[in-house]
């Protein structure tokens, strides 16, 4: 399955090179260290919030999970710092979304 | 190697009028091939998003030439200044005597849009970079919105004496404050806006020039940095480090230090990016980009964005990195009218791609 395929099904995937054993993303057929084939990999969904703003009642972010940033729906308010968790992602009109919730702690 | 120079440039006004790319390319590189023996190029270069092909030979059938070397380049916000890159790499090699270098876009250019950078989700429109760096500067640095919107009023007054500008008023930071909040961290008039608009510059080697003009503006470096294309791939989001990158670079070229620059055109796309771009280039410490904006407003100094910049004039992804040079041009020869900077000798441009994740600086001297 595709990186696309993955993502209509609600799993994100990271591109992983086992020969150098590390993710890549945005995802590549081919590592851009060493150049041999990558597997698609699913990503951990718990990270970190590192920024985020609001447009209406919108709120957009942009969060570190594991080695990757990725931008997108904050559900709910927490500080920058906070852990949040991947809990939603998937494929709208070809546009990929992600949407990101607080750690309860 | 020789020398490479600015021979002539020229640009037409900034509109929101669409017309063809064609003849919006052709009235750019009219301004300067009125006045000139076309004989001396042999080079046209096209910097464009847009989707229509082969404009870089189109326009050289427009203009009645047969260049050695004519193609288009693209590289979105920044394809201006890459443009003018190939031609001074052309130039220096001995590829080429002199290029035309002419940029163009129309309002609906899709040249904002980076579709590959899945990082981005489902905010793929330039306003959420702009707001996730000007967020990330003023919690940085404790910075008030107001203190973020002196750039736009400085850049969008500034604008009106310029003729070619999109805009042009006089406006304060609370005009720009009490503009519609288009995100929680930007205002409407924080934003630069697309538009149509087209711009040519002529570079040559020194002997060309030469017999051009006797007041070519010479290019003593061009350096581009380039970190990435994904805006995720960011360590820090209140900075642009590939411009702090270019410019330490550009600076050893040229053999110069920030403090030797009497003006500058830096890409202020939102705001903050006049900000950072000044803190990049060195001419201020890390935080103190918005305190220097407020210097250069209250003193109505032109040293930065004297043509009033992207926000004030508008943003034609393609002309945008040769308006800035053709701005600096006019600076460096006294010939900016109302808003000449006196004694300019040093230039310097910045320009940007995809949210900062590639500068190019280049230094300019008379």
């Amino acid at each position: 399955m595709s990186f696309e395929e993955h993502l209509k099904q609600g799993e994100f995937c990271v591109s992983y090179c086992n020969n150098c054993d590390t993710a890549m993303w945005p995802h590549s057929f081919l590592c851009s260290k060493c150049f041999l084939k990558t597997q698609l990999v699913p990503s951990t969904k718990h990270g970190i919030l590192l920024e985020y703003s609001s447009q209406n009642d919108v709120i957009f972010c942009v969060c570190r999970m594991g080695d990757v940033n990725i931008m997108g729906r904050l559900l709910s308010q927490c500080a920058e710092g906070s852990p949040v968790y991947l809990s939603r992602c998937g494929m709208r009109d070809d546009t990929p979304f992600f949407e990101f919730t607080p750690v309860q702690t | 190697m020789t020398d490479v120079g600015i021979a002539a440039a020229g640009q037409i006004k900034f509109t929101m009028e669409s017309r063809p790319i064609h003849d919006i390319l052709f009235d750019a590189a009219r301004t300067i091939l009125t006045d000139l023996d076309s004989t001396v190029i042999d080079g046209i270069l096209v910097s464009t998003n847009d989707t229509h092909r082969y404009l870089g030979v189109i326009l050289s059938e427009m203009c009645g030439i047969q260049p050695r070397i004519s193609h288009t380049v693209e590289s979105m916000c920044g394809s201006g200044g890459n443009a003018i890159m190939s031609a001074y790499s052309h130039i220096k090699s001995g590829l080429a005597r002199s290029i035309l270098v002419v940029g163009a876009e129309l309002p609906n250019s899709p040249g904002g849009i980076l579709k590959w950078d899945m990082s981005r989700g489902q905010f793929q429109s330039p306003i959420y970079w702009g707001s996730i760096l000007t967020k990330s500067y003023k919690r940085r640095y404790d910075i008030s919105d107001e203190s973020v919107s002196t750039v736009a009023a400085k850049n969008r007054s500034l604008a009106a004496d310029n003729p070619d500008a999109l805009y042009g008023y006089r406006c304060t930071p609370g005009d720009v404050i009490q503009s519609k909040e288009i995100t929680a961290d930007l205002h409407l008039l924080d934003c630069s806006r697309a538009c149509a608009g087209a711009s040519a510059i002529l570079i040559s080697d020194a002997d060309t020039c030469r017999t051009v003009t006797d007041d070519a503006v010479w290019i003593r470096s061009i350096s581009q940095c380039v970190l990435s294309a994904t805006f995720g791939r960011y360590s820090t989001y209140d900075r642009i480090e590939s411009a702090g990158r270019a410019a330490r670079d550009a600076y050893k070229m040229a053999d110069i230090t920030p403090d030797m620059i009497d003006v500058v055109e830096v890409h202020d796309a939102f705001s903050i990016c006049e900000i950072m771009a000044t803190e990049s280039l060195q001419m201020v410490e890390y935080g103190q980009g918005a305190a220097y904006a407020h210097d250069l407003y209250a003193t109505e100094s032109r040293k930065v964005n004297p043509r009033g910049g992207i926000l004030g004039s508008g943003h034609p992804l393609g002309a945008t990195g040769i308006s800035q040079m053709v701005e600096i041009f006019r600076q460096l020869r006294g010939e900016a009218k109302d808003r000449q900077v006196p004694d300019a000798y040093t230039g310097v441009t910045q320009g940007m791609s995809a949210a900062g994740t590639s500068s190019l600086v280049a230094v300019m001297q008379r």
